[in-house]
């Protein structure tokens, strides 16, 4: 072999080893292709058939609400109502699965929630209630108005989609390139759309057109603000202090407090955080109300150890804690513990009737038995001595209400709010049926049951 | 000459075979079925069995387990009032009009939160993360009341841009 031979070996080897690896490529590049295609066809299919439900559940909506409305029979107006209301809560659902979380549509999710409401609320009223009022019924047509030109918008949409062959899969996309600007990119040059996303606009400026009924006093209000709590305002020095003292650092030497923020949460709060001296790592931070200077959460943070306290230890613990900062007569009324801690909630009892309400939540550390929580926001928030009314019925009547397959086992007066947000007097009956245990609440004014629950879920122990 | 046509002949064979191994290594029918997603999830089933053992008085609960995945994707390494502020957000969406109406569906909302996209809410939570979920469940809310955070060092999305500024914790801020 001369040298010319070699090189020329060493070149077909060469070359026969590029090929190997450019046809290797080649191939796990097409079945790469071919996979995320198929992915992508899935995903499109998922889309297609969420937004396909929400064509169907809102057309059937508008359908089941102007049927509700013809009726002139009560028990077929209720299960008009509950059927529209089971079309309601599907067409949510359907919505919520499609990727169309860049896209202003609050007009239309709030009529969704409103017409899920006032549905649920009316088809609940029980075949002794009265049919609808004649405000009730106003407010039933418009919300079918409302729903018939939902319907008609998402037809509309649902033919160019299918004639235009537009896809979700490139709504998502564009959206994933919005969550891509800045914030500040975003503010001037606004969402980016499409076909469908202009169709979906359309839609929402439509929603937009129609007056919201007055549901005042109809349905329950959406979610109430919280008042703020009475007092003046106080100022950063005044929250630190407060903060200090309520964690016990006041009494610790070289513990510092600053405001970090002051929070325009519901109420307005001063965050203060804590830092202990050198050597310990319990950091705390303090949530304390501009207005009145009441501490409406606190956390120390300390890594939990091996257990060394029992949740029954827990339970004086938290108690004494709250007695020491001012907060008489809580009784326990829950309880759950989870990875080495036990948080325990309490209610007010005021002349032994259980306030629940006025409620907080102590976080108790099971390792060294330290308080190393607080959330007091609606106890801060609701909590006074109450003008409670003697009970319109007595305990054994109320007693009558219950179910008579139930063994009870403990009884006692509460206050609790009902869907409305009104404060109702009840007599709570911890009863036990196969073993279960359950508090039921009947009315202790008028006997009826209000609400039953399940004394245990999920780790939660109601006491 | 026939030198040159053994030579193409021992070439497509090498070329061939070396396809198919890789072909086969590829969709995993050489080294059994271990792709990096069976993988996970056998992780996943032996991590929830290890809880359960780990506490036995307490029934999971796919919901909470969701949570607690979401917070330790999301939010590990954040401040302890990070991690709760996570879950908080969770629960405030629920309780909004805009939102689904369940915690799986909160959560697997399109595009909602980048560690169910990326998928890394399948890897095995940081223990901190379940006690986070927790205490929002119990009532914390150290977001203030947020429906949206982001994190400011990283793209967002866009609607984050005509919300209003709650807070920031750690990296994260918070929006209502």
């Amino acid at each position: 072999m001369n040298c010319h031979e070699v090189t020329v070996m060493k070149q077909r080897w060469g070359w026969m080893a590029l090929t190997i690896v450019v046809v290797a490529a080649s191939f796990i590049g097409l079945r790469e292709y071919s996979l995320k295609k198929e992915a992508e066809l899935r995903a499109e299919n998922q889309y297609q058939r969420a937004f396909q439900e929400v064509v169907y559940h809102v057309d059937s909506l508008a359908a089941e609400l102007g049927k509700a409305a013809v009726s002139s029979s009560l028990l077929q107006t209720q299960k008009a109502l509950a059927d529209a209301w089971r079309h309601t809560e599907s067409a949510r659902s359907g919505l919520g699965q499609l990727p169309v979380s860049a896209i202003e549509l609050s007009t239309t999710e709030d009529f969704l929630s409103q017409v899920a409401s006032f549905t649920y609320t009316l088809s609940q009223r029980g075949t002794s209630g009265s049919g609808l009022s004649d405000r009730e019924w106003a407010i039933l047509r418009d919300l079918r108005d409302q729903a018939m030109f939902a319907a008609e918008e998402l037809a509309g949409l649902g033919s160019s989609i299918a004639l235009g062959r537009l896809r979700w899969i490139d709504v998502q996309r564009e959206s994933i390139a919005g969550a891509a600007m800045r914030p500040e990119r975003a503010r001037t040059q606004g969402a980016p759309s499409n076909q469908v996303t202009k169709g979906l606009k359309m839609l929402e400026d439509g929603m937009t057109r129609f007056p919201t009924p007055d549901f005042e006093g109809v349905i329950p209000p959406p979610r109430k603000k919280l008042p703020t709590i009475p007092g003046p305002a106080i100022g950063t020095n005044e929250a630190i202090r407060i903060a200090m003292d309520f964690t016990g650092y006041s009494a610790v030497e070289g513990a510092k407090g600053q405001v970090i923020a002051t929070i325009p949460s519901e109420p307005e709060a001063h965050r203060v955080e804590i830092i202990p001296p050198r050597g310990s790592d319990r950091r705390a931070w303090v949530d304390v109300s501009v207005s009145g200077g009441k501490v409406l959460w606190m956390y120390i943070d300390s890594p939990i150890g091996a257990q060394s306290v029992t949740p029954a230890m827990a339970v004086n613990v938290a108690k004494t804690f709250l007695d020491d900062r001012g907060f008489q007569h809580m009784r326990e009324i829950s309880r759950r513990d989870y990875q080495g801690v036990c948080s325990i909630g309490f209610a007010y009892e005021q002349n032994g009737v259980i306030v629940y309400p006025d409620y907080v939540v102590v976080r108790v550390a099971l390792d060294d038995g330290q308080v190393d929580g607080f959330e007091g926001t609606n106890y801060q928030v609701f909590h006074k001595i109450r003008p409670l009314k003697e009970p319109g019925i007595s305990e054994a009547r109320a007693k009558e209400g219950l179910n008579p397959r139930l063994t009870v086992i403990d009884s006692r007066l509460a206050v609790i709010l009902d869907d409305f947000y009104r404060e109702k007097l009840v007599y709570e009956f911890k009863c036990q049926l196969d073993k279960k245990t359950y508090l039921v609440y009947i009315n202790a004014e008028t006997g009826e049951e209000e609400e039953v629950k399940k004394a245990e879920i999920t780790g939660l122990e109601l006491v | 000459m026939s030198h040159g046509v053994g030579k193409f002949i021992f070439t497509i064979t090498v070329l061939v075979v070396v396809v198919t191994v890789l072909w086969h290594v590829q969709s995993g029918r050489v080294f059994g079925d271990r792709s990096a997603y069976h993988r996970e999830n056998e992780d996943r089933l032996r991590y929830i069995a290890e809880v359960d053992l780990a506490d036995p008085g307490q029934s999971y609960s796919y919901d909470f387990d969701l949570m607690a995945r979401v917070i330790s994707a999301e939010a590990k390494g954040e401040p302890y009032i990070g991690q709760v502020a996570v879950g908080a957000v969770i629960l405030n969406r629920l309780d909004h009009p805009h939102f689904p109406k369940t915690i799986s569906g909160v959560i697997f909302e399109p595009d909602a939160f980048t560690a169910v996209s990326t998928g890394y809410v399948w890897f095995p939570p940081v223990e901190s993360s379940y006690r986070a979920a927790q205490d929002a469940l119990a009532g914390w809310d150290p977001s203030g009341g947020a429906l949206y955070y982001y994190n400011p060092s990283k793209a967002t999305n866009w609607r984050v841009a005509t919300r209003s500024y709650i807070t920031q914790i750690g990296k994260h801020v918070f929006l209502r």
